[in-house]
């Protein structure tokens, strides 16, 4: 089966800043892809490509196997949704919702009734008569998402749709926009943001990117636990990164040597290349080795930080290597003490980029 | 002591204040009250309260026509004004013009030139379009000023949702910018309004009104001038006060 939109090969500059580079990504329909990075990273350029506003200077966008690269917005059966909402401010709720199937010839009539349909889909269906600017910011978030979804787009494109809202709203909106998508079913939604958590809770596929590339792509669940490269491990979620070498690789396996001693992991690298090991703060545990635990030796706790639900410690090792770690709250830890650390051996993930 | 110091400064002040809101209107005042002379000639003592000159502008033929020819030429050269202006400032904002920065010092340039270097041989069309040429640089840059990114990103949304550029300019750009295009529309009224170089330069027979005036005020001092003066005020002041409520609407959303 092939995707329903597929990025081949994209690149585009302003000036000489090379915005995006070689981008090949696909999207299958249905699905909820999250497009994830710093600012300057390329994603918002991304999308504007997809939704038809930017024509990139090299390569093509295929929708539904056709060639959409120089097609104008317009008419593209694809929809977005800005980050500023762009509601047009001197109509009315239903007047914006109902915008797209106007300018497609429904009569008024007509298009009432789909018009109270996307209402209600959004939670909004007694403020047709208001204004924009008698909304909430959570409220005119649903109009656009409305506005958008009454034109039946193939795919639905989303510029940091809960950026201006505040976290409590932002993580509300957050389950309404995913059970808005499932309702909604055949049309994929390409959302882009730069909150690591937004990302993980909404995607089925998360697109890490950095400095106008795809650093990584794959379920939010794959990228977390075997992040491809240092930036992703960094990015999704926190990391201890360990510099280290590849010693010897056969198998599947590899010898790293680092400052916290050799481990033996699974994956591939260059004979002597510079390699990375990375632990998530949860993976770090305390306490002796054994069974299947690894020992990283002993660190001093310098920082111990309560965040209700853990704790958050942060270590140095002798070599002065900071190590985060994540433990229940029910250890209690001195400053200053000296804490021997263990990991298994299936957390300690290869990062050879 | 402090308190009787900052006392007399705000006093002085308020008189200051007074003296330069009075060197402004009171001519206006003594305009307005001496068109209401009923005698023959406007000065003191005031012996009115009476229509009569009122009554004989409005029967003048010379000059109802005048006030008709000035309310034509005011209405539809603004409107050409304000069309051509929105029209300059939609491709200059919106579009990636080659000398754009040239492009807009031109536009604005008559602004700054002297009217009387504008100038053709055809009477009450010509002061039209010479009101135009002198009106829509004014016309452009309120527009310019008011068209930013965010509407420019609400345009985008529109033509997303398969609207066409006609649509857009008409369904969306117009209307968002109806507080600009208001006031400059009657910003421009006001200005041919009260014109008097072009339009004495340009037209012979069928004149405006501010030619007229100077018709009038050559054949001696009368209340009927005072009459017409303080009916031109009173319409400038009616458009200038729309003006404001349209701008003054605008900055409080």
């Amino acid at each position: 089966m092939s995707a329903l939109i597929t990025v081949d090969h994209v690149s585009h500059a302003f000036g000489t800043n090379r915005v995006l580079d070689g981008i090949d990504l696909a999207i299958e329909a249905g699905s909820y892809t999250v497009l994830l990075g710093p600012s300057g990273s390329g994603k918002t350029t991304l999308l504007s490509v997809l939704g038809g506003f930017l024509m990139p200077d090299q390569g093509r966008v295929l929708l539904a196997g056709e060639d959409i690269t120089s097609m104008p917005p317009a008419r593209r059966p694809t929809a977005t949704v800005f980050q500023d909402y762009a509601l047009f401010p001197h109509m009315t709720i239903a007047a914006n919702v109902g915008f797209g199937l106007r300018m497609r010839g429904m009569k008024a009539s007509e298009r009432r009734e789909k018009v109270q349909a996307a209402l209600a889909l959004v939670g909004l269906a007694d403020l047709g008569a208001r204004k924009p600017h008698q909304l909430s910011g959570g409220q005119r978030q649903r109009v656009a998402l409305a506005r958008a979804l009454i034109i039946e787009p193939k795919a639905l494109f989303l510029d940091e749709p809960l950026g201006a809202l505040d976290l409590a709203l932002r993580r509300q909106m957050q389950d309404e926009l995913k059970s808005t998508q499932r309702r909604v079913g055949a049309a994929a939604f390409v959302h882009v943001t730069h909150d690591q958590e937004e990302a993980m809770a909404l995607a089925d596929q998360v697109v890490v990117m950095n400095a106008g590339r795809i650093e990584d792509a794959g379920p939010p669940e794959r990228v977390y636990a075997r992040p491809a490269s240092r930036f992703t491990a960094a990015f999704m979620g926190e990391s201890n990164v360990i510099e280290g070498r590849a010693l010897d690789a056969r198998d599947g396996r590899v010898q790293v040597e680092t400052p916290l001693g050799r481990f033996d992991v699974a994956g591939s690298a260059a004979p002597a290349a510079p390699v990375a090991l990375a632990i998530r703060p949860e993976s770090l545990t305390i306490g002796a080795a054994g069974g299947d635990r690894l020992s990283l030796g002993e660190v001093r706790v310098e920082e111990v930080v309560f965040q209700g639900s853990f704790k958050r410690v942060r270590t140095r090792t002798v070599d002065g290597q900071t190590l985060l770690l994540k433990t229940t709250i029910d250890i209690v830890f001195s400053e200053g003490e000296t804490i021997s650390l263990h990991a298994r051996e299936q957390d300690l993930i290869l990062l050879s980029r | 002591m402090r308190r009787r110091n900052v006392r007399s400064v705000d006093l002085l002040a308020g008189l200051y204040a007074l003296l330069v809101y009075a060197f402004i209107f009171l001519p206006v005042a003594v305009l307005v009250l001496f068109s209401f002379q009923s005698s023959r000639f406007p000065v003191p003592p005031f012996t009115g309260p009476s229509l009569r000159w009122y009554e004989e502008v409005l029967t003048d033929r010379r000059l109802t026509e005048a006030l008709g020819n000035s309310i034509s030429v005011a209405i539809l050269s603004s409107a050409v004004a304000v069309l051509l202006g929105f029209l300059a400032a939609y491709a200059l904002a919106r579009y990636r013009v080659i000398g754009s920065p040239l492009w807009r010092g031109l536009l604005t340039a008559p602004l700054s030139v002297s009217y009387l270097i504008i100038g053709m041989p055809k009477p009450l069309l010509a002061a039209g379009i010479g009101h135009v040429v002198i009106n829509m640089p004014l016309c452009f840059a309120i527009i310019y000023s008011q068209m930013g990114e965010h509407q420019a990103n609400i345009e985008r949304a529109a033509r997303d949702l398969g609207a066409r550029e006609w649509q857009v300019l008409t369904l969306i750009t117009a209307p968002m910018l109806w507080p600009a295009l208001f006031a400059s529309f009657f910003l421009a009224v006001t200005f041919s309004w009260d014109e008097f170089v072009i339009a004495f330069l340009l037209t012979r027979f069928d004149t405006t009104l501010p030619v007229e005036i100077w018709a009038l005020l050559r054949s001696g001092l009368n209340p009927k001038t005072n009459a017409v003066g303080s009916l031109v005020f009173l319409v400038s002041i009616v458009l200038v006060i729309l003006v404001e409520l349209a701008v003054l609407r605008r900055v409080r959303r």
